[in-house]
This record gives C-alpha cells, sequence and structure tokens, in this order.
C-alpha cells in the first residue's frame, strides 16, 4: 500500500510539472528523485536488479525515460519538454503502478542472459519512447532538429532493442533448447523489430520523409505498450510475464 | 530487374507485409491452440508436412517463408551494391557498418531457415538409475541433487547424468552439449527421483550466434559512426 502511495505520488509530480516554466521543472524533479530512491529501494530490498517482473521493469524504463530530460533540456525549449515528456513517464509509470509486485525470483530468470535481455529491452524501448517525445515535438513545431532526434534515438534504441533479442535468445536456448517460439508474444516482439526497421528506412524514400515517416516513427509507441502490456490479456499467451 | 531489387520502395513493401503477416499470426495462433499446439516441438518444416490439412489456418506461414525469403535477396543484393559502389577508404566504417548489420541478419534468416528444415526435439522421461537408449545415446542418470537459491521462489535440481558413459552434470539453463545434441534438465521430481531431459538437435543455432556476433560488430560500427559525427545528439 505504502509502495502504491509512492508511486502515486511521484506520477503526480510528473502530471503537475507539465504546467510549464520554473514550478514544472521543480515538480518534475522532485517527482524524478522519488521515482530513483523507489527504483533504489526495490534494488536493495530484492538483492538484485529489480528487472525481473512487470512492475519493476516498466518503472525502470519510465525512470530511464524521464533522465532523458537532462539530455533534452540542452536541445529543447523547456516548456516543449515539459509539456510531452512527463505524458510518456506518467503512461508507463500509472501502467506500473498496478502490475503484481513480486518479491522473489523465478529460478528460470536467474541468469545472466535473462538480466542482459531485460536490460537491453529497458534501454531499447526508453530510447524508442524518447524519439516519440521527439516525434511530437516535431509535429508541433516542425523543426528539422527534432525530426532528426527522433530518427537518431530510434536508430540507437532498435538497434539496442536488437541486442535484448540476442541475450533473451541465448537466454531461452540455455533454458528450453529453443531460440524462437511460435507464440502471439514472439510474433509482436517480431512486429516491433520489423516496423522500427521499416520507420528507420521509410526516411529515405522522399515521398515519405518529414511529416509521413515522423508519424510512423510516432506509431511505434502504442505498438511497444500492446507488444508488452497488451499481448497476455487480449490475445493470450505464454511466456508474457516480463 | 535488378533496380526492383535495389529500390527502398521494395524493402518497405516486403517489410509492411511481413508485419501484416506476423500480426495476422498472433491472431490465429491464440485463437486455434488445438491445430498450433506442436508447432514449437518440432523443426517448423517437418510440422507444416504433418499438418497440411489445416492449410486455411497455415497459409500466413508460408507467406511468411516466402517473405523472408525474399527480404534476404533484397537485403544480400543491397549490401552487394552498396559495398561495390559506395566503399570508399575514407568511409569505410560509415558505408560497412549497416552492410554488416544486413549481412548478420541474413546470417539470423539462415540460421532460421536451417532449424526449420532439419534437427530434432525429444524429451524423455527417466528415473534415477534407469538406462535409456536414445538417438543412438546411452543414456542413465546417476545422481540427483535439490537445492534452493536465496530469493528464488522455487526449488533447482541437478541432474548427473551419463551419455555414452561420460558423466556430466545439468542443470537449469545450464545444459550439456555432446557430439552436437544439446541435453537439458527439463523438470524434475524430487519424491519419485525423476527427470524429463530433453534431447535437442537444432544445426541451425550455429548460424544464430555467428549472425548475433556480427550483428553486435555492425551495430557497434554504427554506434562509432553516429556518436563520432558532428551530430545533433552529440552534447
Amino acid at each position: 500500500m505504502i509502495n502504491l502511495f509512492v508511486i502515486l505520488t511521484f506520477i503526480a509530480l510528473y502530471g503537475l510539472s507539465m504546467i510549464g516554466e520554473k514550478k514544472g521543472v521543480v515538480f518534475f524533479l522532485i517527482g524524478l528523485l522519488i521515482h530513483t530512491g523507489y527504483v533504489l529501494y526495490r534494488y536493495l530490498h530484492l538483492g538484485w536488479l529489480p528487472v525481473t517482473e512487470r512492475h519493476d521493469i516498466l518503472l525502470a524504463m519510465a525512470l530511464a525515460v524521464a533522465f532523458s530530460f537532462f539530455y533534452l533540456y540542452k536541445k529543447v525549449p523547456l516548456n516543449m519538454i515539459l509539456n510531452t515528456l512527463p505524458l510518456f513517464v506518467v503512461i508507463l509509470s500509472f501502467f506500473a503502478a498496478f502490475q503484481v509486485r513480486m518479491d522473489s525470483i523465478d529460478p528460470i530468470m536467474n541468469s545472466k542472459w535473462f538480466f542482459a535481455h531485460i536490460i537491453f529491452l529497458i534501454l531499447g524501448y526508453s530510447l524508442l519512447t524518447i524519439s516519440s517525445v521527439a516525434g511530437i515535438l516535431y509535429l508541433r513545431d516542425r523543426s528539422l532538429l527534432y525530426e532528426m532526434i527522433q530518427y537518431r534515438l530510434a536508430l540507437f534504441g532498435w538497434l539496442l532493442f536488437s541486442f535484448s533479442l540476442i541475450g533473451g535468445s541465448l537466454w531461452f536456448f540455455l533454458v528450453y533448447g529453443s531460440y524462437w517460439l511460435w507464440t502471439a508474444k514472439e510474433l509482436w516482439i517480431t512486429i516491433v523489430w520489423f516496423y522500427y526497421s521499416f520507420y528507420l528506412h521509410s526516411r529515405m524514400l522522399r515521398s515519405l520523409s518529414g511529416t509521413p515517416s515522423v508519424v510512423i516513427g510516432l506509431a511505434g509507441f502504442p505498438i511497444i505498450i500492446f507488444s508488452y502490456l497488451g499481448v497476455m490479456p487480449i490475445l493470450g499467451s505464454p511466456w508474457s510475464q516480463f | 530487374m535488378l533496380k526492383f531489387f535495389l529500390s527502398i520502395k521494395t524493402y518497405l513493401w516486403v517489410t509492411g507485409l511481413s508485419v501484416g503477416v506476423f500480426l495476422a499470426g498472433s491472431l490465429y495462433i491464440p485463437s486455434n491452440l488445438a491445430v498450433f499446439s506442436g508447432i514449437n516441438d518440432s523443426p517448423l518444416m517437418k510440422w507444416l508436412s504433418l499438418n497440411n490439412e489445416y492449410f486455411i489456418k497455415l497459409y500466413w506461414i508460408y507467406l511468411l517463408i516466402g517473405l523472408m525469403l525474399l527480404l534476404s535477396i533484397i537485403t544480400l543484393i543491397c549490401s552487394l551494391d552498396a559495398i561495390i559502389k559506395r566503399t570508399t577508404w575514407k568511409g569505410l566504417i560509415k558505408v560497412l557498418s549497416p552492410q554488416v548489420l544486413h549481412i548478420a541478419i541474413i546470417l539470423v534468416l539462415l540460421g532460421h531457415g536451417i532449424s526449420a528444415l532439419s534437427g530434432y526435439k525429444q524429451d524423455l522421461p527417466m528415473k534415477m538409475n534407469d538406462t535409456i537408449e536414445m538417438k543412438g545415446f546411452d543414456l542413465k542418470i546417476n545422481n540427483m541433487e535439490f537445492f534452493k537459491n536465496p530469493g528464488e521462489n522455487s526449488t533447482r535440481w541437478r541432474v548427473y547424468l551419463e551419455i555414452n558413459n561420460d558423466l556430466r552434470v545439468i542443470e537449469l539453463g545450464k545444459p550439456a552439449f555432446y557430439k552436437g545434441v544439446g541435453f537439458y534438465a527439463k523438470s524434475a521430481q524430487q519424491k519419485k527421483m525423476k527427470a524429463i531431459i530433453g534431447l535437442i538437435y537444432d544445426p541451425g543455432v550455429f548460424w544464430e550466434i555467428i549472425g548475433a556476433v556480427v550483428f553486435v560488430i555492425g551495430a557497434f560500427g554504427v554506434f562509432y559512426v553516429r556518436l563520432g559525427e558532428k551530430s545533433l545528439l552529440k552534447v
């Protein structure tokens, strides 16, 4: 109950930061501080990196996205960051708040390849999410700078996401002898990979460069969210708990 | 013809269609579990040949195989074209890194193809001290241990398995490889001292690993080039 209260507190602070300007920055930074403290508390409480179930994974992802504030701060007007970035952090944290929290680890997951898989997944998805923030900034301001930021972050995010798939395949092969399964979950992970590959190449086509490719990149965010959170409850699939 | 394979439009169409077919598959599998229940237990092509009466529900897999073949050809032709026409000593890493990624993807698809065409998966229930012959291997469980690590929510097992009189220790996530075959301790029962031993032979894995290593090399090349540029991302 206390955990939920803490999470809802920093979600509220992130939400309040969207008012912008100096007050907004203060709310955002206090939210970030509590958020970081909560993730550190989970690490110390568990004794291993808190990345073995959805509650912690989504919060780690939200934290990585929130930390991009310090990167964006140097390139984007403050009000524009505060009007967009916290929204993505709130969405991820909100989903995390209502996931079942576990304080033990399944022996299957207690493997260095699994941790590598999840850490790269968090980094990759976070960069892809931040690239969506840049996409929204472009649609508001039509500045080529944001389009470039969106592309570069999506490229790095896609590469790290690919690393995650490599780590995940190795882990699964060592546990079950298979590096690929025909399940809805795996197919959706592949959809994310192919979709971003499509986006990264779409910029090369003159008719799709600019706004169309930005929108294509932006549409990747709901695909990520569905692939991560929607496959199990809507389609039903094994191996959807992380 | 070459223009068709080199066109970015072709690539986008093939990738876009692949996304659509993967999407169709993700809807078909959960709604036809009885049909797809054994798909992960044997090589894909063998499973498809045994289930061809369900062609209407499996058409998307055939479509996907065709699309992946086309994608491999497009990727290979585009990469060769880029290497031949655009490679210069000055921008070597910049030109080659994306092509290395492309080659890695072809290797991964090749690995998938080999896995789909060959190999086997066999689960074998065994009791301690029983000797069983399977796929040309004489197998015997000499001993079993059960233990729990701190923080873990269930018991682990360790199986001492003799493979053709060669003793190997296998446990969860730590299989033994003998003559190219993987031996897995898939599950175990402490009370009955029984275990399920999985025998897995998948020649596609070798190409998958090569593809993964090549991908990582290509990705580091891309990181090196992009982060080294006077780019918008450089803080």
